[in-house]
């Protein structure tokens, strides 16, 4: 069953694009000019298609919703869903560092400017969230 | 930390993915446990524990120095 819940992760990223690149198409095709209005013509083809298949596959295998439910609360998948945000979050930090660094020495005061208060912000709000977990557990 | 998991499992008959349904794990999980890769939580210690109607001790090897996963 957790194969088949892999292979079924493949197959929705694969719709994923296949949805969002025939949406694109589509809405050029019809004759429509370029607008924000073609990518979210991508992305409701990509929610259709997407929807289609779930409810597809839910039909023919259906202890995969309860499959797919209990390995959401497996604890050894969210500790390394954890684990992987924390690494990733690290390293999101240590790039914007790095772009600040390159700005201030490019000169680019302004968007350094920006840049410094984004990471302030990032780093108020992940504060806060640990703040709020700290009281909490 | 060590574990005596795959000997007990295997003594009962029954495979990683049925005992993954029964704790409600994946089958990775089990494997991972088996392998001694990863540490359970004191709530899966317990419910493989009372499944196997034995104590955390005699399935799970303590040693002096272990932290983390």
């Amino acid at each position: 069953m957790e194969d088949k819940i892999k292979k079924q992760r493949i197959k929705q990223f694969v719709f994923t694009i296949i949805g969002y690149l025939v949406g694109v198409s589509l809405y050029d095709i019809l004759g429509n000019e370029s607008s924000p209005f073609r990518h979210i013509f991508g992305v409701i083809l990509v929610v259709i298609l997407r929807s289609l298949f779930d409810l597809y596959q839910y039909k023919k295998h259906p202890k995969l919703k309860e499959k797919e439910k209990q390995l959401e609360k497996d604890e050894r998948l969210i500790f390394i869903r954890d684990r992987a945000a924390f690494i990733t979050n690290n390293i999101v930090f240590a790039i914007l560092i790095i772009l600040w660094f390159v700005f201030v020495i490019r000169g680019n005061d302004e968007l350094a400017y920006y840049l410094s208060g984004f990471i302030i912000f990032i780093f108020a709000i992940m504060q806060l969230v640990k703040y709020y977990l700290n009281k909490r557990m | 930390m060590k574990n005596k998991l795959k000997e007990i499992r295997t003594r009962r008959g029954i495979s990683q993915e049925e005992l993954a349904d029964i704790l409600g794990v994946s089958r990775q999980t089990i494997s991972s446990l088996e392998n001694g890769r990863y540490n359970p939580s004191i709530l899966l210690a317990f419910k493989i524990a009372r499944y196997f109607e034995m104590s955390i001790e005699d399935i799970f090897i303590y040693e002096e120095g272990e932290d983390g996963r």
